[in-house]
């Protein structure tokens, strides 16, 4: 499909020819940003570094049903209730959009995360040029671009009174209703505006790191004191693997009621002890330097070698929201300077 | 593509129990029928894979399957009691109704064994993976695609010492040379130099490799790695298989190495917490490995090569 | 530099060369300008990394429960030397907590008390310097000017002032326990403590009714990611295996990040919290969903200040207030 242009107070009528999607966006809650269901389309905030929150719960949600089960009169695990409703994710920033790939590679290998494909399946993705990114953004170190558009269906541009939209698959096709009426063609004017833009957005990536040689750097830091010292502040919560839009470790429990209940998956997080220590007692990552160091060569060692792709998009939210200031990119350009002495 | 749950059990009945070991840490085998014919007729594992057993409300837990391909009908588990699950499934009792999904993992490379001769090493619990492998040797149908088998066991006490009636059955085969062990009895200054129980004579301490084997003994008062060096397989044209607590495969991986063994003729496994057990939920991994799809089967080259994190 | 960064230095310098401290924990320069962040450093040549600033906001004594958490090698004799550390009025208060409950004997640590007025929110700093055309990396020397109730930095050269009132952290502005009580040196001077509302937080909460009020922390709750960030970053909360986590024998609370499981945890952290929580406010500075947990947590203070005459840490000798009992005591909550 054509590029085309889309005015902001067409916006609204655009939203209301879409009411066979779940609508979700970004809204505002206290001091937050977070993806949640749009009931009105001018609670949607559009202005705005990135999300708190990447939108990777709408695909894989903090806590998922798995199954159901019943213990008498006897035993019986029933299905989990699939939601079925198309579902629109509008506003999603590039280095998010790319993180969705990236966790389809795990999903998807060897044996195919049912749960999963059935969300991402039913989901067309609208990501939005990121025109200003936060200091902490480093995509570009990482082979995104603030406009990147892998892993969307649709790419909108700002461009002031109206945007820039470039329809990728067939699925964002599906998004575009009354294209004569909503819908107008893109002059050069608007191709020349877009290109500044996304011109002037990436310079503002100021962020960056050479991850060139990283991964064969880590090979040789296994047993480095270095993941001593920069672990001894880490106070092992889980902000930096919650808010992280490519991590997607989970743990399963049940939930029980007596006589029934539900195994559910929740999001989980290698920063803690718990998540390793086996029924024994014995924990093969047993302190905070194992811990930060497994989560740094997971992104860029263990993940490049398993499914060829850094597990990393630069979004920047474990840097901003780390409690001590512990900082991906500082550590990778450590790593990159460490020198191992002899003993 | 399967749109599948596969995070959604098949019912299984425990059909039998029996109690290997009692104490703290008491081991328990679990006599396991899929309740759904299809699902039971389709569930095909290779000795050494591992399953999902749930205990619904308690949660779920992974364990290798100890029993053979060639046993049908039925899987069976051999459980020390150690965390919330192994606990909850030490407490159910026969015709109790507990979930399984598997079989999960990548098993021993039975068809590479062809033709060898097989030494398994099993220490403690370590026994219960390689009973499906040593079984499925042993099998009638099996047994002439193997060469000699020489299978080492060894446990605390002789009350600690798992399928008794097992090995006293195999025991009376001439087509396996059975050694068993039980370690040596603990005194203020150390090990003890004596027999730690009547009928399990003790072996040369300090040098195992010199202890006189009298004709029809092979129950010794030693650890099982210096039972491998009493036994002294040769490594010639041989595979051998060893699971046990870390710090006895340790040495018992030392003490092939004496006798000639080279990392890839030494086959162990590797256990990880796991959750899902299909390569999803994250926490197994050594390095990019997947212990729970990768393994939990590795050589001793491969194990050589990873980041020494287990 | 300013003198009290001077003083710090100098003192850590000569425990660590007299070998009078195991380590020393500190406050060094952050990832930006208006961020500092913890140092723990062993080695006396590290000195000059320690800093003292508008941003050292972080509450040290969370280490201090690590160092009392680990466990010597075995075989090895345990290095029982003190550890150094900076402290602010509210983070002495902390370890005056851990002292109470026997957590941390008083020859574990070498406190270094600050009397502080208050510290900067990197957020309302960075807003500050927007306005002045200055990013978020523009501004170093960040300072404390006591006398001129300000704070300072230096950009390019030029000095830049951002008035305390309007970047100072919240939980600062109703603080009125400005100078350390417990401590084995103090550096700077004494400061009159102020006469400010120090339950401000919750003034417009407790004029909602009942139902309000559910709803106001309904939607709150719902947002939490249960990252445990609040209670990782709490020295109080030092428990080996945590209520909410505890699986054995059987879990007391879901790890469903829902409304009513999110309630469950956050309100078993304020019942555990009563009388012990020192409102060094970095649970709410941390939280990645903006929680105003110190709503919770001043709340159950001030009923604790009513009806026991009791407020946290302040007095080393006194028994922590859940574990004494007068006859006359209230049992009543309101």
């Amino acid at each position: 499909m054509d590029d085309m242009i889309i005015k902001k107070d067409k916006l609204p009528k655009w939203s209301s020819e879409l009411s066979d999607y779940k609508i979700f966006a970004p809204h505002r809650e206290d001091d937050v940003v977070i993806f949640k269901e749009m009931k009105n389309v001018n609670k949607v905030v559009l202005h705005y570094a990135n999300s708190v929150m990447p939108p990777k719960e709408i695909f894989f949600p903090q806590t998922q049903e798995l199954f159901k089960y019943e213990k008498s009169p006897e035993m019986k695990v029933s299905e989990a209730e699939l939601p079925l409703e198309k579902v629109l994710l509008f506003g999603v920033r590039p280095c998010d959009a790319r993180s969705f790939l990236i966790m389809d590679k795990l999903f998807y290998w060897d044996y195919e995360d049912h749960l999963y494909k059935q969300a991402r399946d039913n989901t067309v993705i609208i990501g939005l040029t990121c025109t200003s990114p936060h200091h902490n953004c480093f995509c570009t170190s990482v082979g995104g671009k603030p406009y990147s558009n892998e892993g969307l269906d649709v790419l909108m541009t700002d461009l002031g009174d109206r945007y820039y939209v470039e329809v990728l698959t067939e699925k964002g096709e599906d998004v575009i209703r009354k294209p004569d009426e909503l819908f107008s063609k893109p002059t050069d004017k608007d191709r020349k505006e877009r290109g500044e833009i996304w011109e002037k957005a990436e310079s503002e990536v100021t962020k960056n790191v050479e991850v060139e040689g990283v991964h064969d750097k880590l090979g040789e830091l296994f047993e480095s004191k270095y993941w001593d010292e920069k672990s001894r502040t880490c106070v092992g919560c889980g902000i930096c693997s919650f808010l992280c839009p490519t991590c997607h470790c989970f743990d399963i429990t049940d939930e029980d009621c007596g006589n029934c209940g539900r195994r559910i998956r929740t999001w989980d997080t290698c920063m803690i002890p718990e998540y390793t220590v086996h029924a024994s007692g014995y924990n093969p990552r047993p302190g905070k330097k194992n811990r930060l160091k497994n989560r740094v060569f997971h992104k860029f060692r263990y993940f490049p070698d398993r499914f060829d792709a850094i597990a990393c998009v630069g979004c920047g939210r474990c840097i901003s929201k780390c409690p001590v200031g512990i900082d991906i990119v500082e550590t990778l350009e450590e790593v990159k300077e460490v020198e191992e002495v002899e003993e | 593509m399967s749109t599948e749950n596969l995070y959604k059990p098949h019912l299984a009945t425990i059909t039998e129990i029996r109690e290997e070991a009692t104490g703290e840490r008491g081991i328990k085998t679990f006599k396991v029928r899929i309740n759904d014919d299809e699902v039971r007729k389709n569930f095909k594992h290779i000795p050494g894979q591992c399953a999902m057993l749930s205990v619904f409300g308690v949660g779920e837990s992974i364990f290798g399957i100890s029993s053979p391909p060639t046993w049908k009908d039925f899987l069976e588990f051999t459980i020390m009691r150690v965390g919330n699950v192994t606990s909850a499934l030490h407490m159910m009792n026969v015709g109790d109704v507990i979930g399984i999904r598997g079989p999960y993992g990548n098993g021993f490379p039975m068809d590479e064994f062809k033709g060898k001769n097989c030494i398994f090493i099993g220490a403690g619990v370590g026994i219960a993976p390689l009973r499906s492998v040593y079984q499925y040797v042993l099998s009638p149908e099996h047994r002439k695609e193997f060469g000699d088998v020489l299978l080492i066991y060894g446990a605390r006490t002789p009350a600690d010492l798992a399928y008794k009636e097992e090995f006293e059955e195999i025991d009376k085969r001439d087509d396996v040379d059975l050694q068993m062990c039980i370690d040596w009895k603990f005194g203020p200054e150390g090990m003890i130099d004596e027999d730690a129980a009547k009928g399990w004579p003790k072996i040369k301490m300090s040098c195992p490799a010199e202890t006189e084997i009298p004709e029809g003994c092979n129950h010794w008062t030693c650890f099982v790695p210096q039972l491998v060096e009493v036994a002294a397989p040769s490594p010639e044209n041989a595979v051998a298989l060893t699971c046990g607590p870390p710090i006895a495969i340790k040495f018992v991986v030392q003490n092939l190495e004496k006798l000639g063994f080279s990392d890839d003729q030494v086959y162990t496994t590797l256990e990880n917490r796991m959750k899902c057990g299909i390569g999803k939920c994250g926490r197994c991994n050594i390095g990019e490995i997947y212990v729970c799809k990768d393994g939990p089967v590795f050589t001793r080259e491969q194990i050589k090569k990873m980041f020494q994190e287990f | 530099m300013s003198k009290i960064e001077d003083e710090i230095r100098g003192i850590a310098k000569k425990l660590l060369e007299e070998g009078k401290v195991k380590y020393f924990t500190g406050y060094a320069k952050g990832p930006d300008s208006f961020r500092a962040r913890p140092i723990i450093i062993d080695d006396p040549k590290d000195v000059d990394k320690l800093i003292w600033s508008p941003c050292c906001v972080n509450n040290l004594g969370v280490y201090l429960v690590d160092e009392m958490k680990k466990k010597p090698k075995r075989g090895e004799e345990p290095d029982t030397r003190p550890v150094g550390i900076v402290t602010k009025a509210c983070d002495a208060r902390g370890i005056t907590v851990l002292h109470q409950e026997n957590i941390l004997p008083k020859e574990r640590v070498y406190v270094i008390g600050i009397p502080c007025r208050g510290m900067a929110d990197p957020e309302k700093l960075e807003k500050h310097a927007r306005k002045k055309g200055l990013g978020h990396d523009a501004i170093y020397n960040m300072d404390i000017k006591e006398e001129k109730m300000m704070f300072t930095g230096e950009a390019e050269g030029v000095k830049v002032a951002f008035p305390r009132e309007e970047v100072l952290l919240d939980k600062c502005k109703e603080c009125v326990h400005h100078n350390p009580r417990e401590y084995d040196i103090v550096i700077g001077k004494r400061i009159e403590n102020p006469h400010v509302d120090k339950y401000a937080t919750i003034r417009e909460l407790e004029d909602m009714s009942l139902e309000e009020r559910e709803k106001f922390w309904e939607m709150i709750f719902e947002r939490c990611i249960r990252c445990n960030a609040c209670k990782e970053v709490c020295p109080m909360c030092y428990c080996e295996e945590c209520t909410v986590e505890k699986a054995k024998p059987m879990r007391w609370c879901s790890k469903s990040a829902d409304k009513s499981n999110n309630e469950f945890f956050h309100l078993i952290r304020a019942m555990h919290l009563v009388g012990r929580c020192i409102d060094c406010g970095e649970c709410e500075r941390v939280c990645p969903m903006a929680i105003p947990l110190r709503k919770l947590y001043r709340k159950m203070a001030k009923e604790a200040e009513k009806l026991y005459s009791y407020e946290a840490g302040l007095n080393p000798e006194e028994d922590p207030v859940f574990a004494t009992f007068r006859v006359d005591d209230d049992d009543e909550f309101e």
